[in-house]
């Protein structure tokens, strides 16, 4: 696995897969390390726990829905679901443009409802241990420090791990008002 | 009221289940005592025998289930062993049971003698240990058996006040109260044992005739009841409660003073000893029932529609596949003319060339083959979608069963009398629309009895007589159920309610004038209007009608009012017969694909722009006399409108929708056709999303939005200026003098297809029939005709062939606008002459005018 999420080299689903289920199976005790997958906004880093990732899509066809903030992209189709999609680009008020933007929808898992999160570009598969998680996420644009469990360095770059939780469950995705 | 037969009927299966479950799980229980699964299970079988005798009102059946059921649970504790005595009185009371199944008949002389045992059985053991009962973990089974018995009681009442004299019903009623009397006394409730002793005294003066059944001593025991039941629910909540008996003691005193008290306890006269009876298996009877949860169904439900959508790409799929082969056979004809043996270079091309043509061959079969597969899948699926959704579908009357019981509390708590009338309640809706119908229903009747209705001395001053009437009666309507609610009360005064409504800020005086008396009753239903305490008094309508419109609206109903002043009020509630599917009106707004639920609209008009008017700050159209309101639902939606090409032209679609009496014409980009679809909602992060009441998964794989119709009507009217950017004219010089007659039985389907011949620059005429179809080409002079299928009087084939076996209009072109794709009907259609073969579901406009274009050219150049 490369050392540095810097590339644009995107993983397929198959590989997500893989990790998940070694992930899911017996851990070996000396090994706490935890998966995430990395993603680029704009010009920064994140990543989200592979726990919660359901699948990898490119950019599908998305429904717009009318009076839903900005973020909400819209509703797509999940496999005969409706399955709502979140711009967090926007949501975290980053700059629109990117550099090497390659749009993929991240599916995500939270509780019993799907999410789909347009992010730039995929990165790497990530194996950090939780103590690891020692830097400061630098809250870029309107981000709130909740939204995150923390951020680490991954080679050359900092990584800022979403807190799903948290982010699926802030009033402020969803609705106009409390925006 | 549902038939007792039918209940019988109906139930008569589940009863029959339980009995077979009941009989298995005593015979485990005889090889191993210890088996309390399956002493849990017999119980909960008994359980369900008992609900089913009382509610086939046979108290004898039910009191020797309701004993076993307290056998059991003795067992279940360990004071009564489970030795063969008891299990002989189990299996005995079963054959009964079985025997009442086959004959809906009770054999009173083994019953009788079998409950005498079972009571003494039961009876001897709790003397033992009367003392050292452990209360606390009797409690959820008293309260269980107690609530029981206050449900046969309220039953038992309510049918005693329509039939005072039905001994069986009084022997149920006092049995149940002498039951809860002794449970209660024994779980140490002294105040509920008093009153459900003072309500079985009061039974027994109905039974010796020293009281008669009236309805205020029904009332009096009702209230009884009601206080025991709101003991139970404290009870088991872990409450303690003071509820004041001592009135209701006192009201049934009040009947009871006459009377002797007599407190015997003997059920009824000893009957003859008990003759054998061949006694046979229950368990010989086939299961022809199954239970499965709701949540299972829905999941059915959602399955067959994916597979219907599935189904539709498949055939859109096929059909470019069809069009595909039809491309080769023209090529295959050139190729055949082109390539002449002679002209051949070579015996390898010719080689080649049969290869080509064998191989267009093998397509073009494989090809009709799988259209024929994909045909016979299509009804497959259709009907499993149909059949899934019919499971789900229940009668009206587990509803309106519910309502007599309240109306009568409501008509003696307001003073009125009343004769409650109920039809058509075998109805069937989808379960989901049925759970939440009572609310509403209810909400309304109480308004009518409280506000509605006179009381008997007004009634009989003003001619009426004194006992009122309301209606509630429900039918089905094509894919709607209709409720009608209506009562011979004071009527609204429409005027009255426009003064209270502008007094109360409500609505402006100009925003009412020129309103017709329909449209100002509507405002019964504004939001917080109907909850003023003026306007109740006037209107004759009390709180929160708002609210019964708000539930309508959430089940994808509509509910109307209409009044004579004087003479009563009626309300109709539509409602779809499912929630499952809509059939919806599909348009193209901003470049999305919105679904229009049918119920909510009222016409497609489609109008050059000039006659859109300015009047009062807003856009208008007249529609035959009536100025209705323009919005732009693009903008309403808060979406830039893309209806470049359509303005250009000077001309637009509208969709004239409705809410209640609330009207407008809303600006479509395009129409689309209209189709069932499968609603779906829009995961839970959207639950309640403006203007939008669901989802649906097209053909194509995208989601398309159901518009929430009446919440584009809640839409503030002052932003609608907002709405408009430039209305260019109409460029006149497109129109043409070509004329299409269209034929359709639908109205919806005619309006949306003159819709777009005419957006396309066509004169268009209609005819709802074949036959009117050929009237009109009498009389008319045509250049092509659009027609449906299956039509009343005429169908499409007849029209198609009498119209080429008719000199004059022979060559007229006709296009066949089906339903859906069939081969039969495309190979027929054409057949008899038609020149195309469209299909509706699949039908995109510009389809359509292509063909029509094409068709109207070749005639003019044949023509010349």
């Amino acid at each position: 696995m490369p050392d540095s999420p810097t590339g644009p080299g995107k993983k397929n689903l198959e590989q997500v897969g893989r990790v998940r289920t070694n992930h899911i199976g017996p851990v070996s005790l000396d090994s706490p390390q935890h998966q995430y997958l990395s993603f680029r906004l704009s010009k920064e880093w994140y990543a989200l726990s592979v726990d919660k990732l359901v699948e990898i899509l490119p950019l599908p066809r998305i429904t717009r829905v009318p009076s839903v903030p900005d973020h909400v992209l819209g509703v797509m189709n999940l496999r005969g679901e409706v399955v709502s999609a979140i711009d967090l680009k926007r949501f975290f008020g980053l700059p629109r443009a990117a550099p090497h933007s390659d749009p993929t929808i991240v599916v995500v898992e939270q509780g019993e409802v799907r999410t789909g999160l347009l992010v730039d570009t995929i990165g790497d598969l990530m194996g950090v241990n939780p103590e690891e998680l020692n830097e400061e996420p630098p809250l870029v644009g309107g981000a709130r420090r909740s939204f995150f469990q923390g951020a680490c360095r991954w080679g050359e770059v900092l990584v800022s791990i979403i807190n799903l939780e948290t982010l699926l469950q802030s009033e402020a995705l969803f609705s106009l008002e409390t925006e | 009221m549902v038939e007792e037969r039918d209940i019988f009927l109906t139930l008569k299966d589940d009863y029959r289940e339980a009995l077979e479950h009941l009989n298995d799980a005593l015979l485990r229980l005889e090889n191993n005592p210890q088996d309390h699964d399956s002493l849990k299970d017999a119980g909960r079988q008994l359980h369900n025998v008992k609900g089913f005798a009382n509610r086939m009102r046979a108290p004898k059946l039910g009191q020797l289930a309701h004993l076993l059921e307290e056998v059991l649970a003795s067992i279940k504790q360990d004071r009564i062993p489970l030795d063969d005595a008891v299990a002989n009185l189990l299996f005995q009371a079963i054959d009964i049971f079985v025997h009442y199944l086959r004959t809906r008949e009770v054999p009173t002389e083994t019953v009788a003698p079998l409950v005498e045992e079972v009571e003494a059985k039961l009876f001897s053991v709790m003397e033992e240990e009367a003392a050292e009962q452990d209360l606390e973990a009797l409690l959820p089974d008293f309260v269980a058996a107690a609530r029981d018995n206050v449900e046969a009681i309220n039953q038992g009442l309510y049918a005693l006040e329509k039939e005072p004299s039905n001994d069986d019903t009084l022997r149920e009623v006092y049995r149940n109260a002498h039951s809860l009397k002794g449970s209660a006394l024994t779980m140490g409730f002294e105040r509920m044992g008093r009153l459900a002793h003072r309500m079985e005294d009061l039974f027994r003066a109905f039974q010796t005739g020293h009281v008669r059944v009236t309805p205020d001593a029904c009332d009096a025991l009702f209230e009884a009841n009601d206080a025991i039941s709101v003991m139970l629910d404290t009870t088991a909540a872990g409450k303690r409660m003071r509820v004041n008996v001592e009135i209701s003691m006192a009201r049934m005193d009040d009947f009871l003073v006459e009377t002797t008290s007599d407190d015997s306890s003997d059920l009824e006269p000893e009957a003859p000893p008990p003759e054998p009876e061949a006694s046979t298996p229950p368990v010989t009877q086939p299961i022809d029932t199954v239970r499965v949860s709701t949540s299972k169904l829905d999941e059915l439900v959602n399955l067959a529609g994916e597979a219907v959508i599935a189904q539709i790409r498949l055939a859109n799929e096929l059909g470019v596949l069809a069009n595909i082969c039809d491309s080769w056979q023209r090529l295959r004809l050139r190729a055949i003319d082109s390539f002449h043996p002679a002209a051949a270079e070579s015996q390898g091309d010719m080689t080649l060339l049969h290869r080509l043509m064998e191989l267009g061959d093998h397509m073009e079969q494989t090809s009709l083959r799988l259209q024929e597969s994909a045909e016979y899948a299509g009804r497959c699926t259709e009907s499993l979608q149909h059949k899934s959704m019919e499971i789900r579908m229940l009668p009206l009357a587990l509803v309106f069963d519910t309502l007599p019981r309240a109306v009568r509390d409501l008509s003696r708590q307001f003073n009125k009398q009343l004769d409650f009338q109920v039809e058509g309640a075998q109805t069937t809706i989808d379960k989901r629309i049925l759970e939440q119908l009572g609310d509403p229903l209810i909400h309304l009747l109480r308004n009518a009895l409280d506000h509605g209705i006179e009381s008997p001395e007004v009634r009989r001053q003003s001619g009426k007589p004194e006992t009122a009437t309301i209606r509630l009666r429900a039918s089905q309507e094509g894919d709607k159920v209709i409720l009608t609610l209506e009562d011979d009360g004071k009527g609204i005064d429409p005027r009255q309610l426009k003064e209270v409504a502008i007094s109360k800020g409500f609505i402006k005086e100009s925003e009412v004038t020129g309103w017709s008396e329909v449209q100002l009753l509507d405002l019964i239903f504004i939001p917080g209007l109907s909850t003023s305490a003026l306007v109740t008094d006037i209107s004759g309508r009390g709180m929160g009608t708002d609210v019964v419109r708000a539930n309508v609206e959430r089940l994808k109903g509509q509910v109307q009012v209409s009044s004579d002043l004087n003479k009563g009020t009626r309300f109709v509630i539509s409602l779809p017969l499912t929630l499952a599917t809509v059939h919806a009106l599909m348009v193209c707004c901003a470049g999305e694909i919105l679904a229009i639920p049918t119920l909510s609209v009222l016409e497609i008009v489609q109008a050059p722009t000039d006659e859109i008017k300015f009047s009062q700050g807003q856009r208008v159209i007249m529609l035959r006399g009536e100025v209705v309101p323009v919005r732009n639902l693009a903008r309403t939606l808060g979406w830039q409108e893309r209806n470049g090409e359509m303005l250009v032209r000077g001309r637009a679609m509208f969709v004239v929708l409705h809410s209640g009496e609330r009207k407008a014409a809303f600006l479509v980009e395009e129409l689309l056709g209209e189709q069932e679809i499968v609603t779906k909602d829009l995961g839970s992060h959207l639950q309640k999303v403006k203007f939008v009441a669901g989802a649906t998964i097209l053909g194509s794989g995208t989601v398309a939005l159901i518009l929430d119709v009446p919440q584009l009507f809640l839409q503030e009217q002052s932003d609608v200026s907002h709405e408009w950017s430039h209305w260019p004219t109409e460029d006149r010089s497109i129109q043409s003098s070509q004329v299409i007659l269209v034929v359709d039985d639908q109205a919806m389907t005619r309006q949306m297809e003159q819709s777009i011949l005419e957006a396309a620059g066509y004169q268009v005429i209609t005819a709802e029939n074949g036959a009117d179809a050929l009237d009109k080409l009498e009389q008319l002079s045509c250049d092509l005709v659009v027609t449906d299928l299956h039509m009343p009087k005429m169908d499409g084939f007849t029209l198609t062939k009498e119209i080429r076996d008719k000199e004059r209009i022979r060559d007229l072109p006709i296009v066949i606008v089906a339903p859906t794709e069939r081969q039969e009907d495309k190979r027929r259609g054409l057949e008899v002459g038609a020149d195309a073969y469209l299909v509706k579901s699949s039908f995109d406009q510009r389809e359509m005018i292509e063909t029509i274009q094409t068709l109207l050219e070749q005639e003019t150049h044949q023509g010349q």
